[in-house]
Parts: C-alpha cells; sequence; structure tokens
C-alpha cells in the first residue's frame, strides 16, 4: 500500500469516526449544531454556562 | 473572603427591553429581537458594582404573575426563592416601558407584593418623550414608594444610576403593596391556613385569584377535591360581596394605577399620531399589509441572488486556485484525490453559498429589529386562526426561517400543550437557511440563465412560501385529529417601529457566518471525505485492475494523440471514470434504489446525494460536486472545473430525461427540500421539548412521505406540461 492510500484511509476513518460521533451526540439529545447557520443549536441541549432552560411538563 | 454575590432578577412585560438591558449591565450577548417572546430562557450573566459581584437573572416577558403555564410558574417560583437551582433574588428590577406604563405597572404591583425590593426602571424613556409624553421620576417615585430610574437601555443611558440604586437596595425593605380589597386577603388568608406546608402568602392568594390558573391546577391536584371545594365556596363568598374574581383584582390594580399615572406622567390631550400609526395602517391592513408583506418578502430573496452573485465568484475564484495549486505540488493519487475532489469540490461547493447565508440572516436581523415581524405575526393570525392555531404559533414559524431549532423552543411561549406540539411539529416545515445552498444551486443552474431577471427571486420566494403554506395546512389537520382542541385567543403587543442597530445586524450576521463556516469545517467536511471515500472505493475493476492506473494510461495516450483520435481517447477516459462511480460503494447503494427515485426524475446520483443529505441538508451541494467532478483538470486549465451550477446542467443535459425535463427535475429536487425534515439536530431538539421520541419519530415519517408525494407530483406534472408543450 503507498503512502497516499494510507494517509487516506485513515483520514477517512477519522472523518467517519466524527460523522458518527455528531450522530450519536444528536440522538442522545447533545447536538453539536444544526443545518442553519444562526449559530443557536450548537449544544442545544447541553447546559450551557450562563443559561437555565426552564423545564416543561 | 468570598463576598455573596447580589442577585438582581429582571421582570417585565414581553418586549419591555428586558434582554437589552440585561446585556448592558452583564456585558453578554442574548439574542435581542423587536418582539414579544424572544426570551424563553432563564438567562444569567455576571458583573459587579463598586467592586460586589452582581448576578443579573433576565427572566422570559411576562404580563402578570398569574401563571398559567409551567414555564410562567417557575418563573414565579424563582422569584419567591422556591427554585432548589437558585437563590431568592436580592433585588428585582421593574422593566416597564415609559411610553405604555399603565399596563406595565400593573405587574409591578404584583412584584411588590413578594416582599423582595423592587427598583423599577423606566425603559424607552426616549420613545415616550417622542410621543409627548414626560414621566417624573421622583415623582413616580413617591406615588409607588419605589426608587425609579428613568434608562434607555439601547443606548445605555441610565445604567449607572441603575446600579448605583441597585446597590443601595439590596438589604433594604420594601413597601409591601396592598390594594387588593381587604376581604379578598382574609379569604386567601383563610385559604393559606387550610394548606398544609410551606406555601407562601402570595400563593395562596395566586390560587383564589387565578381560575384555572396553573396554581389552582397544581394545589388542588396535590391536595383533592376538599380544596377545589373550599376555593369555589371562597370565591362564591367574594362575588357575593361585590368582588367578583378574576376582575376584582384588575380594577383594584388599575385603580391604583390610575392614580399614580395622574401624579407622575404627562400626556399630550390629544394622543399624537406617530410613524408607527402611520406605518401601521398600512402594514397591518388585510390586503395592503398582505401586499407589502410578499412584496418586500419578493425584495429580499431576489437581492439574496443578485447582491450574493459577486462575493461568490470570489470564493468560487479561490478554491479554483487552491485545487490548482494542490494538483501542481502534489503526485497523483488516492490522497491528492481525496483533497481535490473530496474537500475542495465538496467543501468549496458548499462555501459558496456563505454570501447569500449572510445577507438571509442580515434582512432577517432588519426585519426583527425594526419591528416588522410582530406585524407580519399579526397579518397571518387570521389565516392561523383558521387552521385551529393562533399569531402565538407563527413567531416560532418565523424564528424557523432562520433555524428550527430557535423556533421550536420559542413554543415554549405556547400556554397550551396541543397548540405547542402543533407548532413544534409544523416548524421544521419553514424553509431554514440550510435550505438555501440547495435552492441556490439548482436555482442558479436552471433558472437564472436566459431567463427573466426576476425569476430566480421569485423561485426563491416560492420556496420559502411552501412552508407558509404547507406549515398551516398540516396543522389545521393535526388540531381536528391528534391534537384536537379549540383555538386560542391571541393577544401580541405591536411594538413601537425603531431604526435597526447596525451594531445587533453586525453582530448577528458575523455570528451566522462564522456558524456556517464552522459547520462547513466540521461536519460537512467529515461527511465529504466518507462520500468520496464512498465514490473511491473500490478502486479496481472486476480483473483487478486499478481505475486509476486505467485512466492514466489512456489520459497519456491522449496527450500524444491529435484530432479525431485525441477526442475518442478522452471519451474513453470518461467512460472509465463512469464505470468507476458505478461500480462505487456509493454507485451500487444509488443503482440499487434508483427505482424509488425514477418516479421524481431523479437519477442515481441526485438519489444518493438526497440521501447522503439527511443528517445535514447542505451535503448534497458537495456530494453533488463530488460526483460530478471529472477527475484531475490539468494545472494549467483552472477554467476547465466550472461552477457546480454549470456542471451540473451540463451533466443533466447528458441525460435524455433530466436534459428534457431539467426544471421540472431540479423544482422537485427544492420542493423535496422544502418539506423533507433532514437534520438530526432538529429532531433531537422536538424530541427535548415534547419528551417523548414519538413526535420526532412523527415529525421525520410525515415530512418524508410529505416531500416525496409533493416532489413526484412536482416532476409528473412538470413533465406533462413540457410534453403538452412539444
Amino acid at each position: 500500500m503507498d503512502a497516499q492510500l494510507g494517509i487516506a484511509i485513515l483520514l477517512v476513518a477519522l472523518a467517519a469516526g466524527y460523522v458518527l460521533r455528531a450522530i450519536c451526540r444528536a440522538v442522545r439529545g447533545t447536538p453539536g449544531g444544526c443545518a442553519s447557520g444562526c449559530g443557536k443549536c450548537a449544544g442545544a441541549d447541553a447546559p450551557k454556562s450562563g443559561r437555565t432552560p426552564l423545564p416543561q411538563v | 473572603m468570598t463576598v455573596t454575590p447580589l442577585i438582581v432578577a429582571l421582570v417585565g412585560n414581553p418586549n419591555a427591553g428586558k434582554s437589552t438591558l440585561f446585556n448592558a449591565l452583564s456585558g453578554l450577548r442574548q439574542h435581542v429581537g423587536n418582539y414579544p417572546g424572544v426570551t424563553v430562557e432563564l438567562k444569567k450573566g455576571s458583573s459587579a458594582i463598586a467592586g460586589r459581584p452582581v448576578e443579573f437573572i433576565d427572566l422570559p416577558g411576562t404580563y402578570s404573575l398569574a401563571a398559567r403555564s409551567p414555564d410562567e410558574m417557575v418563573a414565579v417560583d424563582l422569584l419567591l426563592g422556591r427554585r432548589p437551582e437558585e437563590p431568592r433574588p436580592d433585588v428585582i428590577v421593574a422593566v416597564v416601558d415609559a411610553s405604555n406604563l399603565e399596563r406595565h405597572l400593573y405587574l409591578t404591583t404584583q412584584l411588590m407584593e413578594l416582599g423582595t425590593p423592587v427598583v423599577l426602571a423606566v425603559n424607552m424613556i426616549d420613545v415616550a418623550k417622542k410621543q409627548g409624553i414626560v414621566v417624573d421620576v421622583e415623582k413616580l417615585s413617591q406615588a409607588t414608594g419605589l426608587p425609579v430610574v428613568a434608562i434607555q437601555a439601547n443606548a445605555g443611558a441610565g445604567l449607572d444610576a441603575l446600579r448605583a440604586t441597585l446597590a443601595e437596595a439590596a438589604g433594604r425593605t420594601s413597601p409591601v403593596l396592598t390594594v387588593l380589597p381587604p376581604m379578598i386577603h382574609t379569604e386567601a388568608d383563610a385559604l393559606h391556613a387550610t394548606i398544609d406546608g410551606d406555601l407562601p402568602p402570595f400563593l395562596a392568594r395566586r390560587l383564589l385569584l387565578d381560575v384555572d390558573g396553573y396554581a389552582e391546577k397544581w394545589l388542588t391536584e396535590k391536595h383533592g377535591p376538599t380544596l377545589k371545594t373550599t376555593l369555589d365556596a371562597a370565591r362564591q363568598r367574594l362575588t357575593d360581596a361585590g368582588h367578583p374574581i378574576p376582575a376584582a383584582e384588575a380594577k383594584a390594580r388599575y385603580g391604583w394605577i390610575r392614580q399614580v399615572v395622574a401624579a407622575a406622567v404627562t400626556k399630550p390631550r390629544v394622543r399624537a399620531v406617530t410613524g408607527t400609526d402611520k406605518l401601521d395602517r398600512v402594514l397591518t391592513h388585510k390586503v395592503w399589509g398582505t401586499l407589502v408583506f410578499f412584496a418586500l418578502m419578493f425584495l429580499v430573496f431576489q437581492a439574496i441572488f443578485v447582491a450574493a452573485e459577486t462575493p461568490k465568484g470570489w470564493i468560487e475564484n479561490a478554491f479554483a486556485w487552491l485545487t490548482k495549486g494542490v494538483e501542481a505540488h502534489m503526485v497523483a493519487g488516492p490522497l491528492r484525490s481525496l483533497v481535490t475532489d473530496g474537500v475542495l469540490a465538496g467543501v468549496g461547493g458548499v462555501l459558496v453559498f456563505l454570501p447569500q447565508i449572510l445577507f438571509l440572516f442580515a434582512f432577517i436581523a432588519v426585519l426583527e429589529d425594526c419591528g416588522y415581524m410582530a406585524r407580519a405575526a399579526f397579518l397571518m393570525d387570521k389565516v392561523m386562526s383558521r387552521c385551529g392555531l393562533n399569531g402565538k404559533s407563527f413567531i416560532p414559524m418565523l424564528s424557523s426561517v432562520a433555524c428550527a431549532i430557535p423556533g421550536i423552543m420559542s413554543t415554549r411561549v405556547i400556554e397550551n400543550r396541543r397548540d405547542r406540539f402543533a407548532t413544534i411539529v409544523v416548524a421544521p416545515l419553514m424553509s431554514c437557511s440550510a435550505r438555501l445552498p440547495v435552492y441556490g444551486l439548482m436555482i442558479g443552474a436552471f433558472l437564472t440563465k436566459g431567463r427573466p431577471f426576476w425569476l430566480p427571486g421569485l423561485t426563491l420566494f416560492a420556496m420559502y412560501l411552501i412552508g407558509f403554506v404547507v406549515a398551516p395546512l398540516v396543522a389545521l389537520l393535526l388540531k381536528r385529529t391528534l391534537l384536537r382542541g379549540e383555538t386560542p385567543v391571541f393577544v401580541m403587543e405591536l411594538p413601537q417601529y425603531k431604526r435597526p442597530s447596525l451594531r445587533l445586524i453586525v453582530r448577528r450576521v458575523v455570528e451566522a457566518g462564522w456558524a456556517f463556516v464552522r459547520r462547513a469545517g466540521t461536519i460537512i467536511l467529515a461527511s465529504m471525505i466518507v462520500i468520496w471515500a464512498l465514490l473511491y472505493f473500490p478502486h479496481a475493476d472486476a480483473d483487478g485492475q486499478k481505475y486509476p492506473d486505467r485512466i492514466a494510461a489512456i489520459e497519456e495516450q491522449a496527450d500524444a494523440a491529435e484530432g479525431e483520435a485525441k477526442e475518442k481517447l478522452d471519451q474513453q477516459a470518461n467512460a472509465i471514470r463512469g464505470e468507476w462511480k458505478r461500480n462505487s460503494y456509493l454507485g451500487r447503494t444509488g443503482l440499487a434504489l434508483e427505482p424509488a427515485f425514477r418516479p421524481l426524475g431523479w437519477d442515481w446520483q441526485v438519489g444518493v446525494a438526497v440521501l447522503a443529505s439527511f443528517p445535514a441538508r447542505e451535503v448534497i451541494v458537495g456530494t453533488l460536486g463530488i460526483l460530478y467532478d471529472e477527475g484531475d483538470v490539468d494545472p494549467g486549465d483552472v477554467e476547465q472545473r466550472g461552477k457546480l451550477g454549470d456542471v451540473v446542467a451540463a451533466k443533466w443535459a447528458e441525460d435524455p430525461v433530466r436534459g428534457k425535463y431539467a426544471v421540472a427535475v431540479a423544482v422537485s429536487v427544492m420542493v423535496f427540500f422544502a418539506l423533507c425534515c433532514q437534520c438530526a439536530a432538529t429532531l433531537a431538539v422536538i424530541r427535548r421539548e415534547t419528551k417523548s421520541w414519538a413526535w420526532p419519530i412523527f415529525t421525520f415519517v410525515y415530512m418524508t412521505v410529505l416531500a416525496y408525494i409533493a416532489a413526484l407530483i412536482v416532476f409528473q406534472v412538470g413533465r406533462v406540461i413540457v410534453d403538452t408543450m412539444g
């Protein structure tokens, strides 16, 4: 296997891991960002310092 | 030695300017907007006054402490020091609008019954002055018995005086207002005595005064039907004595407020007709207002297309230059292919839409900050009420045009659970900014060149309009089936129009731009690398011959050949590339699923690009960029790597179906994206807000089915039209 192929496979594995992690975080309720670009969705479920979500019934 | 921080709670009616004041006092940058309901979370920020640390708490806007929903009850509990996670505030800042003191002081009268020191911050003093209203701060202080500070939060005026007053007020005893008839207090005290536990007298009064309020629901559930019987008997006694509940409370409070206002506020005898009044005559008119709304939206979308064209070209050139650089300095191989065909073609294809995103957010910020959004909600109330919802549901939908997540979160202002869930489920139908790159690509490729100048803007507007039309219809269906219930009455304050703050607009645009770039550099970049790999591997044919070697051998011959022979060899190289793509993991999957896409006019390449975009919508743009990439380009001929829109148009032109029905296919793709829920984060937030997996699953399934059927109808109707027209 040449060096380029080796590095490419490593990068693909890292990218696949990142995508899987992002999906898992979204499913678990800690999304790492939505598709909007509005900057409001990052960590929407994670408790942010200085922000206390009001509980809902 | 640790100094205990001073806890200051900011309380006021919606749109009183609490968040602006909170930002000014704490130095934080929470989102503010010139329409009610922006704050749906409790926000905290720290600062210091004369060396003492201060913690500011910004509470969601409310008209009274008569809690009707759980989140309103949380705010009341917090002010009473009954929340385990927050200490009781040392000082309450009652933020009131100087131009509308009568109504805003109603909440203040309730705050004055809590026993916590209250400071009255009279905000928007400039707006009042323009209307000829003069508020005498000293007289207001004498009449209310409260420390009063006149402020203009958006300009930072009066904040030093407010800080000094807060420091003085902390620890002092505040006058407790007793404006309610004595009999109400007697009955409330009697009720208080019947309830065991540590219920504050304030909540016993709320139990008595708020018919069907949260306190009644919560306490009668807790203490059983005996309490309900006692409560009804107490209310009947009050009614018999001439204090009908709940009217008695409003009568008593407004009576006191009228006296206060008469002593401290001077108003012109005839209310001056303000600029806001004049504008509202047109903008809230059912015919003219609606026309202006549609005209404004069309102009916004047309401007997004026209103004973004030049900066888009700069980004395209930058990526072409980068690609050229990589191809010139790297030996051909899988890594170079990953960088040029995967990363640069994929991420670059998405990033070129950054200017359109920036323009969209600039327009949203202007419309929000000038006060127009509230008028849009007012205009839509009639339509929404026919669908079983009201204008209150329209604010979350409008917010969803930027992003569905804050839109869904802002449904917390809707008291009724059924209305709230109906709004949550339809909010993702609104076209968020992530759909913009998809619309931009398809409109740029098929509806711009050689078409009327107004067509791109109109098509983009139509795509956004789909959400505005379909969402109320789905809500209507839900309100008649799963979430059946009465249409609630809509009460919303229309704020004064004001000049949008440039600082706020720039901040919103920068935040949006940075979030888009960050997203392109993380999840989209990673997705593009995975897509590239799925399209690159396996990179050998059935005989074990590597595709890159076969292509390189033919290209070598083509370089030496001339004329017709060269052309034939180029075609042969392209045929091998096509075979490679079809034989790849992505190609095989796409070909297996092609029968499902064919009725929509899509081939396997469009189909897999759509499937790949389920975690994030923009991925379709990058995936098409990778799929339609023609491999390595001569380093000296950068122009050969055309704009993605042109490449897509050229590729579709080669196909008999997509060539003939290109516009129908493009619209079918756009409609699918307009209606499909391809956002994992949105589904996660729906689960959080509804506390159930059933609702996100329902949302995903109904939106996907709806999107498929709508795309199918669009293509089939488009095909019939094209065939009919010959």
